[in-house]
């Protein structure tokens, strides 16, 4: 009998509805990416990423554990 | 069966692209429900990593935040190529670096705003090890949508992103580093939760990489690990809601 209510609290914690409503408030519009030159189609070879060197290398300047929350201010965690 | 298919797009191969972006090969979904009624369930394990995941999601929502929100901050534009943050997190026990960034691709994933790349080390290595680039190889990278959601993961080619190159295991090994993490800020934990989650997913995207590049490079892997022509090695579309149902099936297979 235990078992069968624990059964019923998780399966209700876990409805669909309740996992939908979570996605649903994550779901906010993020910031326009700024147009550029270096966003022209790609039938401008010289502006597509294939014409760049590494186009989504790690960089050069990596950071340590620091960078984790100091990067724009807007990292706050309790 | 997810029908694979070959695009040239401004003289630009796409390799193993599934069409439609709709379908996913069916070892893509191991954990995945394929109809409502159905109580097939993930491995324990990895329901506790989907269990941390809807709980980080639900933190998210209540700040009304999503996780690339968390990276960029009050950015009001974003300028493309730039990386956010600049000098990449770092987590997982010091063996993950992730970073986000926006740009036209060539992969046609409709919809992106940008993605996140994660890279990772030599699981066997030690602390010792420089804060170069060179030591970090590319895992994936996770499309997100104009709302802040996970769409789709892929694989690139090692001259898109240098650094390393690491076989499939070699990459997965590295998962076990993450599971031991103590994230140390909400966008951490969803970094961590994701990629356990997901880590069956993760490991399909790899080995579906690793056959793309043994099957273009023939005997010559350096010369194709350079080949400007071979941009996508793999690409794996993201259902996150029926991940996160897999909970309540989880729960229905649990007998009475």
């Amino acid at each position: 009998m235990k078992r069968h209510t624990s059964k019923i609290i998780v399966g209700s914690a876990f409805s669909l509805a309740s996992i939908a409503v979570a996605i649903d408030h994550t779901q906010h519009q993020l910031p326009e990416v700024e147009q550029t030159l270096q966003e022209a189609p790609y039938e401008l070879e010289q502006t597509a990423p294939c014409s760049l060197a590494a186009p989504c290398s790690l960089g050069g300047k990596l950071g340590g554990k620091k960078n984790n929350d100091k990067i724009f201010g807007a990292e706050v965690d309790d | 069966m997810a029908k694979k298919i070959m695009t040239k797009y401004s003289g630009l191969k796409l390799m193993t692209k599934y069409e439609g972006h709709s379908e996913q090969p069916p070892e893509a979904q191991p954990c995945a429900r394929p109809h409502r009624q159905a109580t097939r369930t993930c491995q324990p394990e990895t329901l506790r990593w989907i269990k941390a995941l809807y709980y980080s999601i639900t933190q998210m929502g209540e700040r009304q935040t999503n996780p690339v929100k968390l990276i960029l901050g009050n950015t009001a534009s974003i300028k493309p190529f730039k990386h956010y943050p600049e000098n990449a997190y770092l987590f997982g026990n010091d063996y993950w670096r992730a970073y986000y960034h926006c740009h036209n691709s060539p992969l046609n994933i409709k919809q992106e705003h940008g993605h996140v790349h994660f890279f990772t080390r030599n699981a066997h290595q030690t602390m010792n090890f420089t804060q170069q680039e060179s030591d970090w190889a590319h895992c994936f990278a996770l499309s997100i949508d104009p709302v802040g959601q996970p769409i789709a993961m892929f694989t690139t080619n090692l001259w898109v992103t240098q650094g390393e190159w690491f076989a499939a295991d070699g990459l997965m090994q590295a998962l076990h580093k993450l599971a031991l993490d103590t994230p140390d800020t909400m966008l951490m934990g969803w970094f961590r939760a994701f990629i356990l989650a997901f880590q069956n997913e993760i490991n399909t995207l790899l080995v579906k990489r690793d056959e793309t590049i043994a099957s273009v490079c023939q005997d010559d892997i350096d010369r194709c690990h350079a080949d400007r022509n071979v941009y996508q090695l793999s690409i794996l579309p993201i259902q996150l809601q029926d991940k996160l149902e897999n909970l309540i099936n989880s729960v229905k297979a649990v007998p009475a």
